[in-house]
């Protein structure tokens, strides 16, 4: 009965962490360090991926974090409690100013982030409240700020009965250890369901049987591990719209328009000695469909001019729908410029390097990315996939020059050379070992050969006969088995009486002739 | 003191300097030349080679010719120190064949441009890049203006551009510096119905190459020359039967030259 008047609405994770951004940049009010993360879980968790968009990052959550995951603030008062009359007060600031952004919240005090993480939850897990100073005056809240104060120590602050003994963790559940459900569950099919009895295990075995992260709690916990918040910072956007109130027509009036925006979200970016990598750039034409743009780049760059070339040479290619209204810009994906003292003499290796660089980027803007490639060896005796082609743009440098480092894992530069084709070449010691013309796929032929399974003697190419005066082979190339179907081919190079120079191949499966390149 | 007959002297040698400059004839004194790759060819170039910032065509009167390989040896001595090589081109261009000519892969971009207005444009921006070395073509139709935009753009670039086109753009004007046309020796052979030597092996590649047109060198001339596996490079062809020169390159010195 009471669900009918029920709305179900799924769980969104991201507007979650959305509002506990908004919570946090509030309650940098009280700490200069403000975060929902510590660094030994950040470390866990995004280890190798990019640092800067952390609101994407945190949410591909790490299994087993769900349950103590991102619904608590860390704040570092270390020595502010002074600030605000001490940090009973300040706990109760906290509160009272959740409070007033409509959040019931649970605030501990404690010597580490663990002790304060259990603390202020120790409530729900039916802990006595006595036992655990601070939490007793924040007991009947919903959400929850934890605080934490980790060089404490070091500098003891008198006067203050804010300090949990040790002796009040012995009968601590062991849900409040930040452990992943799995080991919970295994630890209560052993029987152990508070600290002390786990503290009268001998440690290396818990080792063994839990892995290093129920120790890492446990130490964290009393404080012989060190732990660290890591703090939140709204990530950085570079965007940049400009809002028509008459929608524009006028082919230089829009041009004008992206100008001045690529002008501002480049400046923006330039502050902070970053670059564009990507941009994506939006006009909403009144009538029709936006035109989307988008410009890769091969090395990162802040240039107006050069950034305003490419976004040009898209712009002029595209047609409009209608009258446009508004135009957004957007740098999706930035990276740090590279620093390089300017030389007193133009020229060298950077220069060179700059000037290819700006090359990729006009090809890759107006040719299409996939339109610019650089090749590379595969160990694949096939061919057709000899060669994997990569695309120009957002990828690793040319001619093996210094390359850039981007915080994306996607950019990971994969350095490895396939030397091995490279000897191989070499050892067949042929200039005319590979034609210079590869058709792929490739033609179907007509053959004349006199064994069934002989060398060509004639065959026709575009309505024309052509005799073979001379032939080298066969040269056999086969697929691996474990490679789907099987291929397998006899290649032939032939020369026609003319003199022309191809490179044939017969389908040994299907008795089949191809003409598969030609020596041009 | 030097006299005023002398300082006139002095002028008049400078101001020549300058119009061999500007006739583009004659390359810069500093400058080197770079190697088509053979060294019979640019004994008959007049500056000894190829120079940077021009344009060169080999035209393939058929497929499997020998053209585009031919070229790519000249390609692989102007990308020496590092400089890129760009090889504009539909989807038939194989690396492989690039890389057993010693040219880096990894300096290699590929520019597969979808339509022939975009061809032309990926060439115009290769070639006006100055850490290009240089820029590998085939290109079929080129219109007057848009040809010597392409020139331009590799003298701006200080590239060098290598087209290989179809043997009938022949006689047709051309802004290239230099115009090969490269047939396979054996079919020149059988024009001037005369029986030509087989090569033994696929290694002994015979190319029939005239000069169809340079500025300061004499039209016409043709050589016969013959890969040189271990060297790279491609050398006179020599008839091993006879002990003699191959029959062209006897021809080249007594036939009348072509109207360039």
């Amino acid at each position: 009965v009471a669900l009918a008047h029920t709305t179900i609405l799924p769980h969104d994770p991201a507007a979650d962490l959305a509002a506990l951004a908004r919570l946090a940049e509030h309650c940098e009010r009280f700490s200069p360090i403000v975060g929902w993360e510590t660094a030994e879980s950040f470390r866990f968790k995004v280890s190798g991926s990019k640092l800067k968009n952390r609101q994407s990052s945190t949410l591909n959550l790490e299994p087993g974090t769900s349950n103590f995951g991102f619904d608590g603030l860390f704040l570092d008062v270390t020595g502010i409690g002074v600030l605000f009359d001490g940090e009973e007060n300040l706990a109760r600031q906290t509160i009272a100013d959740a409070a007033r952004l409509g959040y019931e919240a649970r605030a501990a005090i404690a010597d580490t982030i663990g002790a304060a993480w259990a603390a202020a939850r120790q409530n729900k897990c039916g802990m006595r409240s006595a036992e655990c100073g601070i939490a007793e005056s924040v007991r009947s809240t919903q959400c929850l700020v934890l605080s934490t104060e980790s060089l404490r120590e070091s500098q003891p602050t008198p006067g203050l009965s804010l300090h949990i003994p040790h002796s009040a963790f012995r009968t601590l559940p062991l849900e409040l250890l930040r452990l992943p459900q799995e080991t919970l569950d295994l630890l209560s099919q052993l029987g152990i369901a508070q600290l002390d009895q786990l503290l009268a295990l001998p440690r290396e075995s818990l080792r063994a049987r839990f892995g290093e992260r129920l120790l890492l709690r446990i130490d964290q916990l009393l404080g012989t591990a060190q732990e660290m918040i890591v703090p939140y910072r709204p990530p950085p956007q570079f965007i940049s719209e400009w809002l028509l109130e008459y929608p524009a027509e006028r082919r230089d009036v829009i041009e004008q328009i992206v100008r001045e925006l690529i002008r501002r979200v480049a400046s923006a970016l330039a502050e902070r000695r970053e670059g564009v990598l990507k941009l994506a750039c939006r006009l909403d034409c009144v009538p029709g469909r936006p035109l989307r743009l988008e410009v890769g780049l091969f090395r990162p760059s802040a240039d107006v001019e050069h950034l305003w070339d490419l976004v040009r040479m898209q712009l002029e290619q595209a047609a409009l729908s209608g009258a446009v209204g508004r135009v957004r810009l957007e740098a999706t994906l930035t990276a740090p410029l590279e620093n390089r003292q300017a030389g007193l003499f133009a020229g060298g290796e950077h220069e060179a390097a700059r000037q290819l660089a700006l090359l990729i980027d006009r090809c890759s803007s107006r040719l299409g990315n996939g339109a610019v490639l650089r090749p590379e060896f595969t160990s694949d005796p096939l061919p057709e996939r000899a060669v994997r082609y990569r695309a120009g743009v957002g990828s690793q440098g040319i001619g093996g020059r210094k390359k850039f480092k981007v915080q994306g894992s996607k950019f990971k530069v994969r350095g490895k050379q396939n030397t091995t084709l490279n000897l191989e070449l070499e050892t067949l010691n042929s200039r005319l070992f590979r034609p210079l013309f590869l058709h792929s796929p490739p033609q179907p032929l007509e053959v004349l050969s006199v064994a069934p399974d002989g060398p060509p003697v004639s065959f026709r190419l575009q309505g024309r006969p052509h005799h073979v005066a001379q032939r080298w082979g066969p040269e056999r190339i086969e697929t691996g088995w474990w490679r789907g179907k099987s291929i397998r081919r006899d290649y032939w190079r032939v020369e026609t009486d003319t003199g022309q120079r191809f490179w044939l191949f017969r389908g040994l499966i299907d008795g089949r002739w191809f003409l598969h390149g030609e020596f041009a | 003191m030097r006299s005023p007959a002398k300082a006139r002297e002095a002028l008049v040698a400078g101001l020549r300097r300058q119009v061999a400059r500007l006739e583009a004839g004659r390359p810069p004194e500093d400058e080197r030349p770079i190697s088509t790759g053979s060294p019979v060819l640019d004994r008959l170039l007049p500056a000894g080679g190829l120079r940077r910032g021009t344009l060169v065509e080999y035209l393939a009167p058929a497929a499997g010719s020998g053209a585009g390989t031919l070229a790519l040896a000249a390609a692989r001595e102007a990308c020496r120190e590092g400089r890129a090589f760009v090889v504009v081109d539909g989807s038939y261009f194989y690396p492989p064949a690039a890389a057993a000519w010693r040219i880096d892969l990894s300096a290699m971009l590929v520019l597969r441009p979808t339509s022939e207005a975009d061809a032309l444009w990926g060439l115009d921006q290769a070639l006006r890049c100055p850490s290009v070395g240089a820029v590998w073509a085939r290109c079929d139709r080129l219109e007057g203006r848009d040809f010597r935009r392409l020139q331009l753009a590799a003298e701006y670039g200080g590239t060098l551009g290598l087209l290989v086109r179809p043997a009938r753009h022949r006689g047709q004007p051309t802004w290239a510096d230099v115009q090969w046309e490269v047939r396979s020796a054996k079919d020149e052979g059988r024009k001037r119905q005369k029986t030509m030597f087989h090569p033994s092996s696929f290694e002994r590649w015979q190319l029939h190459i005239e000069l169809v047109r340079c500025r300061g060198a004499a039209a016409g001339q043709a050589v016969v020359l013959e890969l040189d596996e271990a060297a790279g490079i491609w050398r006179e062809a020599f008839d091993h039967a006879t002990r003699s020169l191959p029959l062209p390159a006897q021809l080249a010195h007594s036939a009348a030259p072509r109207r360039a």
